[in-house]
């Protein structure tokens, strides 16, 4: 067995080789915790066994990865996620019953048949963990957010965007041109409302930057990036607010009600809590300075 | 015609919203909102067959406009609905 901590969420993975495992990435090693007394919000059982419901799922969204796709079955009680790689030999699939336990203390138990042969088992697996631990995680007022988020005086700015937009570019130029500043996660953070102020968090997920740190600062500003042949920031009104920040949430779980029910309850208090602009921006040096100046003076 | 059963009001730090999810994907996912009057009508009319003289009447009784005005919002009001997707005929 293995123990992380992640975003404060105990972690639990069980089965043969898993320490092996984990020790063989470079994104988990820095996620172990010693805390063995701490209630496990999840725990990821790598036993092999895999039991689909008898019964037809309620719905089921296909959708492509970067290096495969996923199919993922929605049932009553239950989730099935199956990943296959890029050339379809090998697949991993994710079974995740209702969670156990106290309303306010869930367990959620999946169980996978994770294949570690498989060339793209990395990928495979960090897909799988960050549906998992969303999922797991959900009614704890917890998010993962898609984008790049800096540290800067101690005090974290999210820079948000569809693929492509330049999330990471800007936040390289606040890194090159703006003093006391350090990157916390370029590719998916983790926020979480459930504390005297919103705070965001590093994870295990950074995508092709090596960036896992396991620290957290408090939450100063979210920012929308959108490209721009000159630069200006604008403070969001509350729905468009909203609008900029859904599609950066998974939307895997976005599907179902009582998931997107979860969603809009973390932000609705993250967005009477944090102001949102939008940043229309070309990529240089004065862009990085525009959104700096707008959030943290 | 009918309100979809899927969409629902969600309160979003203190606006009415409904989240209208894309048929594949959610980069089509809209965002409406709703002020009091719509949150009302919407209340009304959930879950029930209706006709835009629904409409017309709850807003002549509840807001006291001539039948002129209430036919002209209640129409209106009906095709920002249709217009979101949210209604089935």
């Amino acid at each position: 067995m293995v123990r992380f901590s992640i975003a404060d969420h105990i972690i639990e993975w069980q089965g043969e080789g898993v320490k092996e495992l984990a020790d063989k990435t470079p994104n988990y090693p820095r996620f172990y915790t010693t805390d063995s007394d701490a209630r496990p919000r999840m725990r990821l059982c790598f036993d092999g066994e895999v039991t689909p419901p008898a019964t037809e799922p309620l719905l089921t969204h296909d959708y492509d990865l970067a290096e495969g796709r996923c199919t993922l079955r929605y049932y009553e009680e239950c989730y099935l996620l199956t990943l296959w790689s890029g050339d379809e030999r090998f697949s991993a699939t994710l079974l995740c019953p209702t969670a156990e336990g106290a309303e306010s203390e869930p367990l959620y138990t999946y169980h996978t048949n994770f294949p570690t042969s498989a060339p793209e088992w990395r990928y495979l697996l960090d897909h799988l963990m960050v549906f998992a631990y969303s999922l797991a995680t959900l009614n704890a007022r917890t998010l993962l957010i898609h984008s790049s988020t800096i540290v800067h005086t101690e005090r974290g700015a999210m820079f948000l965007g569809e693929s492509g937009t330049g999330k990471s570019t800007h936040t390289r130029l606040w890194l090159k041109h703006i003093e006391d500043c350090r990157l916390l996660n370029d590719d998916g953070p983790i926020i979480r409302t459930d504390r005297p102020t919103p705070r965001v968090y590093g994870s295990p997920w950074s995508g092709k930057t090596h960036c896992y740190n396991n620290q957290s600062v408090e939450l100063a500003a979210m920012v929308r990036l959108r490209q721009a042949p000159y630069n200006r920031i604008t403070r969001q009104s509350t729905i468009t607010a909203f609008g900029a920040l859904l599609p950066s949430c998974l939307p895997t779980l976005q599907k179902r009600e009582r998931d997107l029910d979860e969603i809009c309850t973390t932000l609705s208090e993250l967005l009477s809590k944090v102001p949102i602009y939008l940043l229309e921006c070309l990529p240089d040096e004065a862009a990085a300075h525009t959104s700096h100046d707008a959030i943290f003076q | 015609m009918r309100i979809k059963s899927e969409y629902k009001i969600r309160k979003i730090a203190g606006e009415n919203v409904i989240v209208a999810a894309g048929a594949t994907n959610v980069n089509t996912t809209s965002i409406i909102s709703f002020n009091s009057t719509s949150v009302e009508l919407w209340n009304a009319l959930s879950g029930r067959e209706f006709e835009v003289a629904d409409v017309v009447a709850i807003i002549m009784g509840d807001y006291g406009q001539s039948e002129e005005v209430a036919s002209r919002d209640a129409a209106a009001w009906v095709e920002k609905l249709r217009e979101a997707k949210l209604i089935e005929e």
